[in-house]
């Protein structure tokens, strides 16, 4: 497959910068597949896995929201946050899983409440894409 | 009378050279955490650009309403203050603080209202001994902010925005300009505003999906999230240049505090010195 430029941006760092062959992400609309070539497109992504295929091999990065933009230089995502597979943090996140559970139950105001939804769909994502759940 | 002087002297020159090491220390601390804070600011630069950018883009691409670009009608603030966590920081907390007082009597004193949201121990003190409206209080992230804290903040601000609380978000921090010169500045977060002038390229023929309104809307939390972060992290490294230069001059200060003390007592020995010869001399004539 043609190889394109992909770079991934983060607060704290450039997260990846390099080819790759092929990107499946979760966008608002659900899952898209970028290839190179792609007409332009920009789209807010949702806390999911992030599959990103190097030399023929998928890896997978857990990503909590942000911004896919592909233009004829390249694909850039820019994200709050993003985590290879086994570079995720499973104890914090089973903490934060199980203090967002804790918070859902407790018929907290519609605000904390959806607040720890999201917590827990960030938290849930990145055990999923760690494999622990 | 001059040996008293001497022992007051002695005990001036250890206690001067005790306070001497902990401001060192102190300028050590800082220019350490000065290069840290450097490197995270720097490193924040790329993910707001591109964020910007294609805001820009959008507001170029497409003529459409949002929510967070709608102009202001009711005249209700909210001002985000960032300040340090800690003083001994020359006149850092200061500066920002009394900026922000000023771009918060503004908003009184024309008659709109008021609440705010403070970022550093130091700013919640002040504005919790004034009387304002401080609703929300956030000491101590500065030093070791994530962006999932930020985010929770920015929840926050958007919820409020959206309910109609406030229709305009002010921030006010402290920029770093220089190892030697930081200086506290402010920003309009909400509306935003004037984007396509901003020099966006048009493209026309990108897909926004579902649609550049939502896109735009999604965008927000992540735009507002990358200014607040770089906002508290720019904050934070002013705050350690500004410690590190206050606590370099003091250093200075307790040195040259420590020479003209060294030489009170060298000039009080010798005067000690030559009367006891004096003393000496003269009994021996006299016997």
């Amino acid at each position: 497959m043609t190889p394109f430029d992909l770079k991934i941006i983060t607060p704290e760092k450039t997260f990846f910068e390099g080819n790759t062959e092929q990107i499946i992400v979760r966008t608002v609309s659900g899952d898209i597949g970028i290839l190179a070539g792609h007409a332009p497109y920009v789209a807010n992504i949702v806390s999911s896995p992030f599959r990103i295929k190097i030399e023929g091999e998928f890896r997978t990065a857990a990503i909590s929201g942000g911004l896919i933009k592909v233009s004829a230089d390249g694909v850039t995502v820019v994200t709050s946050a993003i985590e290879w597979a086994d570079e995720i943090d499973v104890a914090r996140a089973e903490k934060a899983k199980a203090a967002a559970e804790n918070k859902l139950r407790e018929n907290a105001s519609q605000k904390e409440f959806e607040r720890a939804e999201q917590k827990l769909r960030r938290a849930m994502n990145r055990l999923v894409v760690a494999g622990k759940k | 009378m001059a040996t008293a002087n001497m022992k007051d002297v002695k005990r001036r020159i250890k206690s001067v050279e005790s306070t001497m090491q902990i401001t060192k220390a102190m300028q050590l601390v800082a220019a350490s955490k000065l290069r840290r804070a450097k490197d995270k600011a720097v490193a924040v630069q790329p993910f707001f650009e591109t964020l910007f950018k294609t805001m820009c883009d959008i507001s170029c691409d497409r003529a459409f309403k949002s929510v967070y670009t709608k102009k202001k009608f009711l005249n209700s603030t909210l001002l985000i203050v960032v300040a340090g966590d800690r003083g001994l920081a020359g006149g850092f907390n200061s500066n920002v603080l009394k900026m922000a007082k000023a771009k918060a009597d503004d908003v009184l004193s024309s008659g709109g209202q008021l609440r705010v949201m403070a970022v550093g121990k130091k700013a919640v003190e002040f504005f919790e001994k004034r009387d304002y409206d401080l609703v929300w209080k956030y000491p101590q992230i500065a030093e070791n902010i994530d962006t999932d804290t930020v985010i929770d903040i920015v929840e926050d601000i958007i919820a409020g925005f959206r309910n109609g609380d406030y229709d305009k978000v002010e921030l006010v921090y402290t920029t770093f300009v220089s190892a030697l010169t930081q200086e506290p500045c402010s920003l309009q977060i909400l509306p935003v505003e004037d984007l396509d002038k901003l020099g966006g390229k048009k493209h026309p023929s990108t897909i926004y999906d579902p649609s550049p309104e939502e896109v735009f809307d999604g965008m927000i939390p992540q735009y507002i999230g990358g200014m607040l972060y770089s906002a508290i992290v720019d904050s934070y490294a002013s705050e350690q240049a500004a410690r590190r230069t206050a606590m370099e001059s003091a250093t200075d200060n307790a040195g040259e505090m420590i020479d003209n003390l060294s030489l009170l007592y060298n000039r009080a020995r010798q005067a000690q010195i030559t009367q006891e010869l004096t003393e000496i001399s003269s009994a021996t004539i006299g016997r």
